[in-house]
């Protein structure tokens, strides 16, 4: 039943005192929510303490949700508050240094002329990349590839207008972009040598 | 605002977001689950009895401290009300006292010359009951001129006037300070005592013509008593403070006397209050028949 219900409709229910309704409504979003705080804290403990938190806040401030915003907008638009708060406290807001895209420049170098790309190399350089992302470059990164959310709602969430989100979404993208496909241009050599080496 | 809420991924997006996926981002632990579950649970649950409890306490604070602020608030405007005049009607305030500081009928049974009299309404009198009477020109009422200014005036400035005005002009007969504050007569008086303001030219011509003294008996304070009550409440107030101001204090304690007996609901002003003390400690004549 309540899989045919919208988030709104559970939200609202959860309001009116229907304890019942929260658990879809968590399970709906639990995933994806503890993925984009892991994305933009990238430690696992922190982003279970925020993870709960923003849940913590859910419930708090259920009486005052209104229909009219998406369960999700402010589902994130909550998250998204919460890790400011955290960068705020933490003064450990992470930056992308020179020293971390020297280190990227590094890593993103192929080591032999042999090294393949494997699936886990892509990811551990997807990962690397996302965390030398500047948070607001990142945050709307993983907002978009993740959620596909449109630049509207990436706004509606973090408070920057359309051009903000679409400007850093380039951004982001460029530099992601750059590093996986360095680092796919540079395995693709080998890989093109080793189709060859088989097909003889 | 909600619809283009979601924006399929183009082809370069869709290559990243797969390998994003990808990363073992997870999920949050059960435990976490079941806590964040139980939370949810628990809010909803509790929350009936909690509001119940803590709502009242919320609000019952702020009702409580606005409600003494309006209770203290009452009692002050009331305290207020009852030190400048009493109720209903018998608000005189600090500049009406003041510019009722004397009254040329009160000298009549004082043998000390009366101040001047700014009060238009206590010369109205002084012109009603004395038509044929030439006051001298240390009691007879001052000019529209000198009432205007003098009811602009702070009670301290009147009272120093008032306390002044009966030996300098002793003195000093003439009419002179009369016509000092001639200037000021352009000053229009106030609306209520339009009608003083009207007759206050014959007061003057009276004094200018004749200035002789005032000859004062029995009969004329009994008079001036019942012409008082003629009056409202609040008038007859400003008569009797005149009476004082000017030392007329038998016709005062007269007209308070028959202020009480007219109107015994009334509560009397605190300046009132003590002079009939006073007046009842310090008086050697017993009060009228009308008082007592």
């Amino acid at each position: 039943m309540d899989v045919e219900r919208s988030d709104e409709a559970l939200m609202l229910a959860y309001a009116a005192g229907e304890a019942e309704a929260f658990e879809p409504l968590y399970s709906r979003h639990r995933g994806p929510l503890f993925r984009f705080l892991l994305r933009q804290v990238r430690v696992q403990a922190t982003a279970e303490e925020l993870f709960q938190d923003v849940w913590q806040r859910v419930i708090t401030a259920r009486d005052r949700y209104r229909p009219e915003a998406k369960f999700s907008t402010w589902l994130y638009q909550i998250a998204t508050n919460r890790l400011t708060d955290h960068w705020r406290a933490a003064t450990h807001r992470p930056t992308a240094s020179a020293d971390d895209m020297a280190r990227l420049e590094r890593e993103a170098d192929p080591d032999t002329p042999e090294h393949t790309l494997s699936v886990f190399e892509e990811r551990r350089r997807l990962q690397r990349a996302l965390e030398a992302l500047p948070p607001d470059q990142r945050e709307v990164v993983v907002l978009r590839l993740e959620q596909e959310l449109s630049l509207e709602a990436i706004g509606e969430i973090t408070g920057a207008g359309r051009e903000t989100v679409k400007s850093r979404l380039r951004y982001a993208m460029d530099k992601l972009r750059s590093r996986l496909g360095g680092a796919r241009d540079a395995s693709e050599p080998s890989t093109a040598a080793r189709n060859a080496g088989s097909k003889r | 605002m909600n619809a283009n809420r979601h924006d399929p991924l183009d082809a370069d997006e869709r290559e990243l977001a797969r390998v994003l996926r990808a990363l073992p981002a997870g999920e949050p632990p059960s435990a976490l689950d079941a806590r964040i579950l139980a939370m949810g649970r628990d809010a909803v649950v509790t929350t009936p009895s909690q509001k119940d409890e803590a709502q009242p306490r919320t609000r019952s604070a702020p009702r409580l401290a606005w409600g003494l602020g309006v209770a203290a608030s009452c009692a002050m405007a009331a305290g207020l009300v009852w030190r400048m005049g009493g109720f209903g009607g018998d608000r005189i305030d600090g500049a009406g006292a003041a510019a009722s500081a004397a009254e040329g009928v009160a000298a009549e049974s004082s043998p000390q010359p009366a101040p001047p009299m700014p009060d238009a309404a206590s010369e109205a009198i002084h012109v009603e009951i004395s038509p044929p009477r030439v006051p001298t020109p240390s009691v007879a009422p001052p000019p529209p001129s000198r009432v205007a200014t003098t009811a602009a005036e702070p009670p301290a400035a009147a009272q120093a006037a008032s306390a002044e005005g009966p030996r300098a002009r002793l003195r000093e007969p003439s009419p002179a300070p009369r016509r000092e504050s001639a200037p000021a007569a352009a000053a229009a008086p106030p609306a209520p005592m339009a009608d003083a303001a009207r007759v206050a030219p014959a007061a003057i011509a009276d004094e200018s013509s004749t200035p002789e003294a005032v000859v004062v008996t029995g009969s004329r304070i009994v008079d001036v008593v019942q012409e008082d009550g003629r009056a409202g409440a609040q008038v007859w107030i400003q008569r009797i403070r005149a009476r004082i101001a000017a030392g007329d204090e038998d016709g005062a304690r007269k007209s308070l006397q028959a202020f009480i007996e007219r109107h015994p609901a009334k509560p009397l002003p605190q300046d009132l209050i003590d002079f009939q003390l006073r007046a009842a400690m310090d008086t050697v004549e017993p009060p009228g028949p009308a008082g007592e």
